[in-house]
Formats: C-alpha cells, structure tokens, sequence
C-alpha cells in the first residue's frame, strides 16, 4: 500500500481506483438494503475481460486470491488463448474461465472473512447513504499498479507509464499508448519480469526508453504529463527496483524477480469478499454449459492434437451419442454452440424419448478447410431459427472423420444443472 | 447378427479418468482391408472372433452387437495394434491414439458392432 497525500496527483491516480474500485464509492441513488449483500463493491458479471481480469488482480493484492489460484486462473487463460483464439466466442470463453475463478476464490475465502462480510453489510449501507452526494473520485485515489515489478501509472484514459529501476542506475520507462492501463494489464498478463515486458513492448506498440538518472526520468515524465511529474517526489520513492545482479537493459537475460501482475488499493477487505461473492454469483448466473465444454475440450481433445483444430457438437439422445457412427449416405447435423447442440439434443428427445446427448466431433482444422472446399462440411443458419448456426458433415465427409475425427460422447450428467 | 459385419467401433477408454463414461470412437470398417491394407483385415477378422452379445438397434434401423476386450484378448487387440504398417499409422488419427492410449491403463475396451446399413434417405 502506497499512501499519497489527496492533491492533483491524486486526482491522476484517481483514475486507476476509479476503474479498480468501481461502485464502491460512487453514488447510486437506486441502492436497496435488500441488494447490499452483492451491490455495493460489485463486479459487473457483463463486464469485460479486462474488467474481470484486472478484479482477479485486486482480489489476489487483497489476499483473498491466493497465488495457486492464480496461477490456475492464469493456466485456464492460456487454454482457452491456445484452442479458442481464433474463435467468435473467443471473449466469452475467457469470461467464463474468469468467472469460474472467481466462484472458486469464493468458495477459498476463511470462514473469518465471510462472518466479518456478513457484520458489515448494515454498515456498509449506512456509509454508503452518508456519501450520496460526496463526490469521492479521487479521495481514495492513493495506490498504483504494479504489473510484472514495473510501477504503472496512467497518464490518461489511454496513455500510461511502466517504470521500474535498474541496479545499476537510471530507469526503464515504457510509455503504453492506446489502450487503458486495465487492458495493458490484461495484454501483458503473462509478464513475470520488466524483461518480459520490454519484449512484448514492440508487439503491442508500446515505447520503451532507458534514462540515465532520476532528473532524467522526471524530465521524461514531464514530457507526458506535467502534473505528474510536479508531484515526482511523492511517488518516485515508490518505484520499484529489479533485482539487484540482474543485468540492466531492455535487452537483458530474463530478470531473475517472479514478481506477477500485482495491485494495491486501499479498498477495505469486507469490499473485496463482497467482489468474490459477487463473481460467485456472477457465475451461478454465467455461463456453465460452455465452461464445462471448455474444460472437457482442453482435458479430452486437445491432448489429441498437435496443431490446430476445430470442433462440432452433434445434439442427439444420449442412446444415439452411445451407438453413435457416421453412416454412409446420411448428413451429420452438428453446432458449434453448446447451446445450439443442446437445442438439437431437445428436439430429438422430443420425439424420441430419453436424456440428451452430444457426440462432440474434432477434426484438424486443415482437414476441416479441406472438407469445406469440397463442400461437404458447411455452416448455415437453421432453418427455423435463422439467429442460430448450424454445421453440416454431408454423406461425403465420412471418409475424413473415420480417418482423422477425433469422436467422443460427452459424459451423462453434462448437462445436469 | 442378420447379414455381416460392416464396421467395427472399438470404444477407448479416457486417459483422466475423471471423464471415464466417456469414449473415443475408434471406427474400422470390414471393406478396408482390400481397400486399404491387408493389416485392417487381420484385424477386423480378430474382432469378430470376441464373443458377442446382440444390442437392439440404432435409431436408424442398424442391428448392433457389443464384446469387450479385457484381459489377454486386450493384450493380443494391443499387440496386433502394434503390429500397424507404417503406412496406416500416418492415415490414421485414432489408430495412432490407441497406440498411445492403451498401454498406460488396463480399463476394459467396449467394442460394438454395426451390421448392414438398411437404405435411408439423408438426414438425422
């Protein structure tokens, strides 16, 4: 924790506890009693990937997000990066794996904690209805941002400073541009070190300079924002140092600091079990067919494959996914949604009987390019549901999937609430 | 079984055994050992050899059976598997992972049978 005074370098970092700790200390005049036990540090369960992910790192600076969980969170992040990168719900599905932390870390905060969050309800309601009217932005503005052992502070809604000191003398500033300081954190969140950051710099647009001394990086500063650098004293002590040893330089051997992206903020404790639970419920609420899908993809077919690949889901009775086979001469209806294949699974348990099923088929995704030049795998909305995708493996596609498909039925109780 | 064998799915079982009700298809189908390689025939003829138990039929009229190889059937389907030319290794996906998969457990392997296929119009 980083205490500053309030004055107008508050107000600049105010910026960052205005995004860090949204709702907390604004005022909505529409607050009930009966919402208090989620509504009033909440995180929005709409909210962006970078949003969720930069609450993951309050959390984690608070103590309430411990260090297995998220590595864990960081692992499912690079799961989903590497089989869904390409995909449309690609932002959906870090959401959910997001999400689904979160209501982990909920379920890992101490019994202490939930018991100190239950007595503080009631009081917190009571501070809230004293600061309506009170514009807070700002008075709770004393923090900054570490990410990957670099000091962050943002300049603007779309500028901001990485600074970190080097062993053996001056500094290493990386000007980000563009992009908010939440998202920056989110784009370097598999940064350990200020290296790690110097070598993503480029592929991100970010600019990175090397000054000499402390006036030299004060001048530098200056240069993007003045009344940063008029307050220079007051943060520049707070700057971290790489390790000593550890060679200086944009172009340095990895730093041997496994320092990750951290966040302090002065937001009391009660605030932040109130945002786990509020990702708790967020997820109760979120989406859990496509996390389980997420999950089965990554432990049961991705292991399978080597290079890129896609995957359908054929929505069938769980009698039909368990005598599955691709028949000669008859098309094979799948979706790429979950819930487009549940729908499928519905209908035919309509008129069949029985549970649903799903036989989720994975094909290499040259061979999947390949059957849709041949025409013989095509994606179209269905027919009475035209908001919907449905793809199709015609009868000529059955060579292919016996010889490169990787078919397997979901487990029973997938679909279980 | 009315009529012959068209295919046979060797269902493998999960390396995690968290998702142990569940299966990849392994498909071979009676034709490929002319079509393909004599190997897939010596295969095919090696289980159809399992004992088998009839199974009703698939929604689509298809008469099923069902075996399942433990033991030292298991170990003999594992050893022919082994026995794979070069050739049908690389064309073969699923081939290639049950090479991979069986020998790290010893979980039965379900093997089903699919009869002829009754004329049908496209469809699901």
């Amino acid at each position: 924790m980083l205490p500053l005074p309030s004055c107008r370098v508050g107000r600049v970092l105010g910026l960052v506890l205005a995004w860090m700790l949204v709702g907390c200390f604004s005022v909505d005049e529409a607050v009930r009693p009966t919402q208090l036990s989620f509504g009033t540090y909440e995180v929005d369960p709409d909210g962006s990937v970078e949003d969720l992910f930069f609450e993951a790192l309050r959390l984690r600076s608070a103590g309430l997000l411990g260090q297995q969980r998220m590595e864990e969170l960081q692992a499912s992040l690079t799961v989903v990066d590497d089989v869904y990168a390409r995909d449309a719900d690609y932002d959906v599905l870090l959401r959910n794996a997001l999400l689904s932390h979160l209501r982990l870390a909920s379920s890992e905060v101490p019994r202490e904690d939930i018991l100190a969050l239950e007595g503080h309800a009631g009081r917190a309601y009571a501070r809230r209805l004293h600061r309506v009217g009170v514009k807070a932005s700002g008075q709770y503005a004393e923090g900054m941002i570490l990410i990957a052992g670099m000091a962050g502070i943002p300049t603007s809604q779309q500028e901001a400073l990485l600074m970190v000191a080097i062993p053996a003398g001056g500094y290493l500033l990386v000007k980000i541009g563009g992009m908010a300081l939440k998202r920056a954190a989110f784009l370097l969140r598999h940064c350990k070190s200020a290296d790690d950051v110097v070598r993503s710099a480029d592929g991100l647009g970010f600019r990175v300079q090397k000054v000499a001394d402390t006036p030299s990086l004060r001048a530098a500063v200056a240069r993007e924002d003045t009344a940063l650098a008029e307050h220079f004293e007051q943060w520049a002590t707070h700057i971290p140092r790489t390790q000593a040893g550890d060679p200086p330089g944009p172009s340095a051997a990895p730093l041997s600091s496994m320092r990750d992206v951290d966040v302090r903020s002065r937001a009391p404790p009660s605030s932040e079990i109130r945002s786990i639970a509020r990702g708790a419920e967020a997820y109760a609420s979120a989406d859990v067919l496509r996390s389980r899908l997420k999950t089965f993809i990554a432990d049961q077919i991705k292991p399978e494959f080597d290079e890129p690949f896609e995957f359908f889901l054929h929505g069938t009775t769980h009698a039909r996914a368990v005598k599955f086979e691709p028949e000669e001469g008859r098309r094979i209806f799948t979706a790429t949604d979950v819930h487009v294949a549940r729908l499928f699974a519905q209908r035919t348990v309509g008129r069949e009987g029985g549970r649903l099923g799903v036989a989720v088929i994975a094909l290499p995704r040259d061979i999947a390019d390949q059957l849709r030049k041949k025409g013989v795998l095509r994606t179209q909305p269905v027919p009475d549901m035209p908001a919907m995708l449905e793809t199709i493996f015609e009868p000529g596609a059955v060579e292919a999937l016996e010889n490169h498909a990787e078919i397997q039925p979901l487990p029973e109780g997938f679909f279980a609430p | 079984m009315k009529g012959r064998v068209r295919r046979i799915r060797v269902d493998l079982p999960p390396t995690n055994l968290q998702y142990k009700a569940s299966f990849t298809y392994f498909f071979i189908e009676a034709r490929w050992g002319e079509d393909r390689h004599p190997w897939w025939g010596q295969l095919f003829r090696f289980l159809l050899e399992l004992e088998r138990h009839p199974d009703g039929f698939t929604h689509s009229g298809v008469e099923t059976e069902v075996a399942l190889l433990t033991g030292q059937k298991r170990q003999e389907f594992l050893e022919l598997l082994r026995t794979a030319p070069e050739s049908e290794l690389a064309g073969h996906r699923t081939l290639r992972s049950a090479l991979r998969r069986l020998p790290q457990h010893d979980l039965d392997v379900p093997v089903r049978y699919f009869g002829p296929q009754p004329e049908q119009p496209l469809g699901d």
